[in-house]
């Protein structure tokens, strides 16, 4: 089922009620499968449907000058465009990294549902807060932190976010991002991602070997982000560390 | 489109093995300017860093940046 990693993930963290996640599995979805760098929608765009990943990575991003300026990612289970129920006019671009498997509904047919089921309207409005959560993150990331931690705290938060959609699997999980793209999000120039995920594997605390990234001492990775995870409101904190 | 190669020389070496293809000399030169602000982390007053930008083997740019410890 299309939204089943989403009702997963709320379960963990919060909760959701047999109706509710009934709801949830009533809504029409079509799947899509969209290919590695195609363009979900665009700037500029006016949306008639929401999203959910079902599979695979999309970023939201913006052209600023001559530089890609990724602003989001997001994995299975997210609805990366929930906005665009109340800003129908995209302010970004949203694309797939590597290829992904989406589900799409229409607003109309959503917008229904939140109104006519108000603890849903409260489980997708708490999404876009913790999106905006993550977005604060994301600029003390690409502001305050130096190198090291700034590229270390998107590993921990992708890792989070993966572990919570069952992703990850002895402390390793797939990513279909390329430096250019960890650039891209980071504002770290491609030469230095470079020299920073060498000096993360020289202190072994993660490799990157194709797709593959291996949390080889995830305390110690959350040390250098100072990763703290309570921010993705995943319900973590009673959970046993794997 | 070419593979760029950048070389980084001072107190902290970096020698990039792997190379970047970039689209063009514009952008490598892009990159070396960004590349810069990331020494941020590492500099220290009275260090030097330079930065050699090369395209197939032959260097095309140098970014030098120096500093003194005054007192």
């Amino acid at each position: 089922m299309p939204t089943t990693l989403f009702a997963r993930r709320l379960r963990e963290a919060i909760g959701l009620s047999p109706e509710d996640h009934g709801a949830l599995k009533s809504l029409r979805v079509t799947e899509r499968t969209i290919g590695n760098r195609e363009l979900l929608c665009r700037e500029g765009d006016v949306a008639r449907h929401c999203t959910v990943v079902i599979s695979g990575f999309l970023a939201k991003y913006k052209i600023i000058g001559d530089r890609e300026q990724i602003l989001a990612l997001h994995v299975s289970g997210d609805f990366p465009d929930l906005q665009t129920l109340q800003l129908r006019t995209l302010d970004h671009n949203i694309i797939s990294i590597g290829r992904s498997r989406i589900g799409q509904i229409s607003i109309s047919e959503l917008q229904g549902l939140l109104d006519a089921r108000p603890s849903l309207a409260h489980v997708f409005w708490r999404e876009t807060l913790i999106e905006a959560a993550i977005f604060r993150e994301w600029v003390c990331n690409v502001a305050a932190r130096d190198a090291s931690g700034n590229i270390a705290h998107l590993i921990c938060e992708l890792a989070a976010r993966l572990e919570a959609v069952g992703m990850v699997q002895d402390d390793s999980f797939q990513i279909p991002l390329t430096q250019q793209d960890i650039a891209n999000a980071s504002g770290i120039s491609a030469v230095h991602v470079n020299r920073t995920l060498r000096d993360l594997r020289n202190r072994n605390l993660m490799s990157w070997e194709n797709r593959t990234i291996r949390l080889l001492d995830f305390d110690g990775l959350k040390k250098v982000a100072d990763f703290h995870p309570d921010y993705l409101h995943l319900g973590l904190r009673d959970r046993p560390h794997r | 489109m070419a593979r760029y190669y950048f070389y980084l020389d001072g107190t902290r070496p970096y020698l990039d093995e792997d190379g970047i293809e970039l689209a063009d000399d514009g952008s490598a030169w892009q990159q070396a300017k960004r590349f810069v602000r990331d020494i941020e982390g590492d500099f220290q007053p009275g260090e030097q860093w330079r930065l050699e930008v090369l395209r197939d083997g032959r260097p095309i740019f140098l970014l030098i940046v120096d500093s003194r410890k005054l007192e």
